[in-house]
C-alpha cells in the first residue's frame, strides 16, 4: 500500500524498460515516460487548439492562443530587441515545465521537475547558451558584464570576484528553486494525506481538508514556477544581449 | 457629542489602517510565499557553491582547511549579495 511507503518514495527512479548501451545504463525510466506524457499532451492540446476558425474560436483555441500571446508578451517585455528568434525555445520550455508541474499534480504520475538533474540540466544547458550568446554577440567586451556600474575603483578588486561568482550561481539557484519548491510541496502533500490514514474517519476530515487547500496552492505554485523559470530565462538572456546590469 | 464622535471616526481609521496591513486573499500569501523561497535560495546557493568549490580546492590543493574557510566567506558574501540584487528587484532598498 503506498501509505506505508515514506513521502519520498514518490520521488524514486524505476526502470521500465532496460536498455543498457556497453557500461552505461540508458533505460527507459518512469521520468522519461512522464517526459513523453506531458509532452504528448502539450502537442495535443496545441494541435487541436491551433486557430482552425479565426472568427468563432473554441475554448481550447482561446487557452492556447492565450498563452501563446502570455509567451510572446514576455519575451517581447523582458528580452527586448533581437529576442523573437529565441521565443520557439522559450515557449517549449515554458510549456514542458508547465506540464510536467501540473501533470506531476495527478495522482500517481511522477512529477521530473522534482528530480535536480532534470532541473539542472534545463538551466544548465540555458546558461551555458546564454553565455555562448554574450560572447558571440560582444566578444571579449561580454567581461564588462562583471564590472558593476557606478562603483568606486578601489572596490572593484572585491566586486569582480563577487560578481564572477553569483553569475555562476545562476544555474544553481535556477534549477534549486524549481526543484525544492515541486519536492517541497508533493513531500508536503504526501505527509498531510498520510494524517489522513492515520487518524482515520473520525480525525482524517481535518487533514483531509488541509490537503485539498495545499493541493490548490500546489497548482498555483507549479503555474507560478513554470513562470519564474522562464522569466529568469528571458532575464539572462536580455543580460547576454544588451549586457544590463 | 463632538468628541465621541471624533473618536470614534478615529477609532474607524485605525481600523481601516491595521486591515490594510493584513495579508488580504491567498493571492498574496502565494507572492510572498515565492519571494520567500527565492531569496532563500540565493542565499543557499551562494554559500552552498563556495563551500563546495572550497572543499574541491582543499582536496586537490592539500590544503585543509584554508580554501574551505575562504570560500566559505565568500560564498555568504554572494549569497547576501545575490540576496540583496533579488530584494532590489522585488522594490526594496531603492
Amino acid at each position: 500500500m503506498a501509505a506505508d511507503k515514506g513521502p519520498l518514495h514518490q520521488f524514486e527512479i524505476s526502470n521500465l524498460y532496460e536498455i543498457r548501451l556497453e557500461n552505461i545504463d540508458i533505460s527507459f525510466t518512469n521520468s522519461a515516460l512522464s517526459m513523453i506524457i506531458s509532452i504528448l499532451v502539450a502537442s495535443v492540446l496545441f494541435y487541436l487548439g491551433s486557430g482552425k476558425n479565426p472568427n468563432i474560436p473554441s475554448r481550447l483555441q482561446v487557452l492556447v492562443e492565450m498563452s501563446y500571446d502570455f509567451v510572446a508578451n514576455m519575451v517581447r517585455d523582458n528580452v527586448g530587441n533581437g529576442g523573437k528568434i529565441f521565443f520557439p525555445f522559450i515557449f517549449t520550455l515554458f510549456l514542458f515545465i508547465l506540464f510536467g508541474n501540473i501533470l506531476g499534480m495527478v495522482p500517481y504520475n511522477f512529477t521530473y521537475t522534482s528530480h535536480i538533474i532534470v532541473t539542472f540540466g534545463l538551466a544548465g544547458f540555458i546558461f551555458l547558451a546564454v553565455t555562448l550568446i554574450g560572447i558571440a554577440k560582444h566578444g571579449v567586451g561580454f567581461l564588462k558584464f562583471f564590472v558593476p556600474s557606478g562603483v568606486p575603483y578601489a572596490l572593484l578588486p572585491i566586486l569582480i570576484p563577487i560578481e564572477v561568482i553569483s553569475y555562476f550561481v545562476r544555474p544553481i539557484s535556477l534549477s534549486l528553486r524549481l526543484f525544492a519548491n515541486m519536492m517541497a510541496g508533493h513531500t508536503m502533500l504526501k505527509v498531510f494525506a498520510s494524517f489522513i490514514v492515520l487518524l482515520g474517519f473520525i480525525g482524517g476530515w481535518a487533514p483531509l481538508l488541509l490537503v485539498i487547500i495545499l493541493t490548490g496552492f500546489e497548482i498555483m505554485i507549479a503555474v507560478l514556477q513554470a513562470y519564474v523559470f522562464t522569466i529568469l530565462c528571458c532575464l539572462y538572456l536580455n543580460d547576454a544581449l544588451h549586457l544590463h546590469h | 457629542m463632538d468628541k465621541i464622535k471624533e473618536i470614534t471616526l478615529k477609532i474607524k481609521e485605525l481600523k481601516n489602517k491595521n486591515v490594510k496591513k493584513t495579508i488580504p486573499n491567498n493571492k498574496i500569501n502565494v507572492k510572498f510565499y515565492n519571494m520567500a523561497m527565492n531569496i532563500s535560495i540565493e542565499l543557499i546557493t551562494g554559500i552552498g557553491l563556495g563551500v563546495f568549490l572550497g572543499l574541491f580546492l582543499d582536496n586537490y590543493l592539500q590544503t585543509k582547511p584554508i580554501m574551505f574557510i575562504i570560500f566559505f566567506i565568500v560564498g555568504t558574501i554572494v549569497g547576501f549579495y545575490n540576496m540583496f540584487k533579488s530584494l532590489k528587484k522585488y522594490g526594496y532598498f531603492k
